[in-house]
C-alpha cells in the first residue's frame, strides 16, 4: 500500500528536477565581443508530483501532468557569459567550418519563404477553375440554341400580330 | 477606415519573419543590430532536432524542433565544441552554464517509472 500525494513538490528528488529542452526552447548565443553569452526563452510546465511508499520505504516516481498545464514562460533569460575569444571562435565554427555539424543555408536562396507581417496579402476569392474545351463548346451551343428558339418565337409572334392585325 | 490606418501602420513597424522551410520555425530578420544571415537544421538521422539561425552580428538562435533532455543538448554542444577548443575548462565552464540555465523538460511518466524501478534494482 502506498499513499499518493498529488501537489506537493518533493525536494529531495533529483530526478524530479530534471532540466530539458523541450519542443520551442530557444537558446541564444552571442559571440561577439569576445565573450559567450547565453540567453535561454522557453515554457516550463510544472508537474504534480508524487506517489511515495513511505511504508515499504520505497519511491515510486511518477510524475502526473496536470489537467490545465499550468505554462510558465522564460523570456530572454541570460544564462550567463563566458570570457573567452577561442569559445567564442569555436562555437562560430560549430555552424561555419568544413566539418560543421548542419548545412547553413544563406538567406534569400531557393526554397526560403517570407512572413512579412508588412507584406501580408489578404486571402482572396479562389479563382474560377478553367473550363475544358468541351465544356466551352457545350456552352456555345446551348447559347446558340437559346437564341435561335428567341429569334423562332418573336417571328411567330410577329406573324400572328400581323394576321391580327390585317 | 482609422482601424485600417492603424492596422497598416502597426504591420509596417513589426519586424519581418523568416520561416525556415524544412521546420516552419520563424526567425526573426533582425536582432540586436545583426541581420539574419543563414539558416539551418541540425538532423540525427531522421529528426530535425533544431532549427539554427545565424545573424551577421555573430549572435546564433537555436530553436528546438524536437524536445531533448538537457543532458543531451548540453553534451551535444560540447562535444561539438571540443575538437574546435582546446580550453576544456572553458567548455566545461560552458556546460555548467547552460545546463543550469535550461528550463525543466517534460519527461514522460513511463521514463520517470522506469527510471525508479532501475534505481531500485541496482
Amino acid at each position: 500500500m502506498h499513499t499518493v500525494a498529488l501537489g506537493n513538490s518533493c525536494f529531495d528528488c533529483r530526478r524530479c528536477h530534471l532540466a530539458g529542452a523541450p519542443k520551442g526552447t530557444q537558446m541564444a548565443f552571442s559571440t561577439g565581443g569576445g565573450s559567450l553569452k547565453v540567453t535561454i526563452n522557453g515554457m516550463h510546465t510544472p508537474y504534480a508530483h508524487h506517489a511515495h511508499d513511505t511504508t515499504l520505504h520505497v519511491h515510486v516516481h511518477v510524475c502526473i501532468p496536470l489537467h490545465i498545464p499550468r505554462k510558465v514562460a522564460i523570456n530572454d533569460k541570460s544564462v550567463g557569459a563566458i570570457s573567452s575569444k577561442p569559445l567564442c571562435e569555436a562555437f562560430a565554427n560549430i555552424y561555419k567550418d568544413k566539418n560543421a555539424v548542419c548545412t547553413m543555408t544563406p538567406v534569400g536562396a531557393d526554397g526560403e519563404v517570407w512572413v512579412s507581417f508588412s507584406n501580408r496579402a489578404a486571402p482572396g476569392p479562389k479563382p474560377k477553375p478553367k473550363p475544358k474545351p468541351n465544356q466551352v463548346s457545350a456552352a456555345a451551343n446551348l447559347g446558340l440554341a437559346y437564341a435561335l428558339k428567341g429569334a423562332m418565337l418573336g417571328a411567330a409572334a410577329g406573324f400572328g400580330y400581323s394576321k391580327v392585325a390585317a | 477606415m482609422r482601424l485600417a490606418t492603424i492596422f497598416c501602420a502597426l504591420g509596417a513597424v513589426s519586424a519581418a519573419v523568416l520561416k525556415e522551410p524544412r521546420t516552419g520555425i520563424g526567425f526573426q530578420e533582425k536582432r540586436g543590430g545583426g541581420s539574419l544571415g543563414a539558416l539551418g537544421v541540425r538532423t540525427k538521422g531522421p529528426i530535425k532536432v533544431y532549427a539554427v539561425g545565424e545573424y551577421d552580428n555573430g549572435d546564433y538562435v537555436l530553436k528546438m524542433s524536437y524536445g531533448v533532455s538537457a543532458a543531451k543538448m548540453v553534451s551535444a554542444l560540447g562535444d561539438a565544441l571540443k575538437p574546435r577548443c582546446g580550453d576544456a575548462k572553458m567548455i566545461e565552464k560552458f556546460e555548467e552554464c547552460l545546463l543550469a540555465g535550461l528550463p525543466d523538460g517534460l519527461p514522460s511518466p513511463r521514463t520517470h517509472a522506469y527510471s525508479g524501478l532501475r534505481q531500485l534494482v541496482l
